[in-house]
């Protein structure tokens, strides 16, 4: 009983990110104005980024998991616990470096949009393409 | 098992309360408004990373999604539109917003009533195991990292290379951006009274900014012990600069002589660190006429050479981690003061010289 | 610390989280009554202040007078003393701030009005210039 209603539990996590990736990719490739487009570009990253942890999360039976950080002396014991309880550190430090590449991404995609608004006079990319030529 | 429960019912919570941000962030048709609802949700993942006993991610994503972003995405709307020109039915939105929240629900409800739900795993990886076991373990120094934090231990010692490149694709966006706005010099003389907020929100700046730098710098240098590190310690420093841009005005900055120039020299001084430092064992190797591996840390077989893990009264030094943490931090820090310092200018002033001559009337 | 002060820190820090409660639901009536943007803020502030420095100091009572959290008893009670400091400190400034510009950009319509003593004076400064 209890693992079912805990798998019921889990499973909504998991498919609110897939709803979340399906209306942000709405957002991207349907939304008319480029400020939206950036808007859910980033929604679009945190929620894979959110599949990505939590590919690494783990549930060690009875009792809650630990982060991936070694917080007493390295002794056997204390190594042992360690292993058997703490969560996967790689794709947490995969997202690390993917939120803050992000961002420094997302900047780029500014800038590029206050140009192009300088240029056309517009951020919605219907009239950008019927001034073009 | 109660305690347990309620843990998975506060992920549920945060799961679908994200769902609704999101909704209302997309069909939004006012960009005030949608970056509000934008930030509602990132403080939702912050606490399902949280939960999710990610502590390392967020430290990293509370500065980047609840602060950064959102600061940025209003500089935009400021600079540009307002408003998107979309037309959409009443109707169809909230049928399509119940409709999300239903078919969460009822997936999550069939997925785990078949028995195929993801449920989490008791266990890890053979590979995540194999990273817990030689994080930190002294009994086999030569396979180990010899640093307690193990997601730092993975970005700077196992996965070093990835970082550096990664560190690279950062400095060509930053790059990529400063190309954009080639030059555009704009200064001013800064008028206390003039620019910026009122006296009361100078005065709490004054005191916070110092706050936030220090939490900045804690998170950088304890990178190797606690969650924390470069990438996390440079993205909430960041957020100090970006404060007094804001309160202050940008003639703050032409103040106090803090130019451009200077932050990507800090910029450059920090990426250069990192490069001294993944070379740094090889180079004394070469002397010492010795073999070593790029980005070696500790010793490792055939390579006796190594960054010490251990400091008088055996106070944890982390080897080549704490150093990689403190220059990266400079780097993404001040990488991010520049893009500020570039988005803070009158648009009005960056058009005459973009634009230059060929002004268009809209 | 003896039973007799552990007894008194919890049950102050419980009066002071119930004040706390009281003025969350009262700003909550605020938010959901007031006319116009700036007593709104008010109501907001109510709850910034009354809602949360108050209970947070009563958090760090309760958890310096509790024994059985072990260490973490002065950790709690610092983190919440801090964190219920820095909002006491940032929330006054946040509402000034955003009352400010709501005023300047006119993106907010104050009414009913009864005064605006901020709308006379720039008035007068307008004249003068």
């Amino acid at each position: 009983m209890s693992t079912e209603v805990l798998s019921f539990l889990f499973s909504i996590v998991f498919m609110s990110m897939i709803v979340n990736t399906a209306l942000a990719l709405y957002g991207v490739l349907a939304r008319p104005s480029l400020v939206k487009k950036i808007i859910a570009l980033t929604i679009l990253g945190d929620s894979a980024n959110t599949f990505a942890i939590m590919v690494g999360f783990r549930q060690p039976s009875g009792t809650n998991p630990i982060p991936p950080v070694l917080l007493w002396k390295p002794t056997p014991s204390n190594i042992r616990y360690f292993i058997s309880h703490a969560v996967d550190p790689l794709p947490q430090a995969l997202v690390l470096t993917a939120i803050v590449i992000g961002l420094a991404v997302t900047l780029f995609l500014v800038f590029l949009t206050i140009q192009i608004y300088r240029q056309y006079g517009t951020t919605d990319v219907r009239k950008v393409a019927k001034l073009r030529g | 098992m109660i305690s347990l429960t309620l843990y998975y019912v506060l992920m549920a919570i945060c799961g679908l309360g994200s769902v609704v941000a999101v909704f209302l962030a997309i069909v939004e048709r006012d960009m005030l408004k949608a970056v509000l609802f934008s930030a509602i949700q990132s403080t939702l993942y912050a606490f399902l990373y949280y939960l999710l006993m990610a502590p390392d991610i967020v430290l990293t994503y509370i500065p980047v999604s609840v602060g950064l972003y959102p600061a940025v995405i209003l500089f935009l709307i400021k600079k540009t539109e307002r408003f998107e020109d979309v037309e959409m039915k009443k109707g169809v939105l909230w049928a399509t917003g119940l409709l999300s929240l239903v078919f969460v629900i009822a997936t999550a409800a069939v997925i785990a009533g078949k028995g195929i739900g993801p449920v989490p795993p008791p266990d890890v990886r053979f590979l995540a195991g194999w990273y817990l076991a030689t994080t930190f373990n002294p009994r086999v120094h030569l396979i180990s990292a010899m640093a307690p934090e193990g997601v730092t231990s993975i970005v700077w010692d196992y996965r070093g290379l990835d970082t550096v490149f990664e560190t690279a694709v950062l400095f060509l966006a930053i790059i990529a951006s400063v190309a954009l706005m080639r030059g555009v010099e704009h200064k001013g003389v800064y008028d206390e009274l003039k620019h910026g907020m009122t006296l009361i929100g100078k005065t709490i700046t004054k005191i916070v900014v110092p706050l936030i730098i220090g939490v900045g710098i804690s998170i950088a240098l304890h990178g190797h012990l606690t969650p924390g590190g470069g990438f996390q310690g440079g993205s909430a420093l960041a957020v100090a600069p970006l404060l007094v841009l804001v309160v202050f005005s940008k003639y703050f900055f032409d103040k106090v002589k803090f130019t451009k120039t200077k932050a990507l020299a800090i910029r450059s001084s920090g990426l250069l660190g990192v490069g001294l430092t993944a070379f740094a064992v090889l180079i004394a190797a070469i002397f010492l006429h010795k073999p070593a591996y790029i980005l070696q840390n500790q010793p490792r077989v055939g390579a006796p050479l190594g960054f010490p893990w251990k400091g008088i009264d055996g106070v944890l030094l982390g080897g080549s981690l704490l150093s990689f943490n403190a220059c990266e931090a400079m780097a993404v820090c001040a990488g991010f003061v520049i893009l500020f310092l570039l988005l803070s200018i009158p648009e009005r002033y960056v058009r005459s010289v973009v634009v230059g001559g060929e002004e268009h009337e809209h | 610390m003896d039973p007799v002060t552990n007894w008194v820190l919890v049950i102050l820090g419980e009066i002071l989280v119930s004040i706390g409660v009281f003025f969350d639901v009262v700003a909550a009536i605020g938010m959901l009554r007031f006319p116009n943007f700036f007593v709104r803020l008010h109501a907001a502030t109510i709850g910034a202040i009354g809602g949360a420095f108050v209970p947070l100091m009563g958090v760090a009572l309760i958890a310096a007078g509790c024994d059985f959290l072990g260490k973490y008893r002065w950790f709690i009670a610092g983190a919440a003393a801090v964190t219920g400091v820095l909002v006491l400190m940032l929330a006054p400034v946040g509402s000034h701030l955003l009352a400010k510009a709501a005023h300047e950009s006119r993106a907010a319509v104050v009414e009913p009005k009864v005064v605006d003593f901020l709308e006379e004076d720039k008035a007068k400064e307008g004249g003068e210039q």
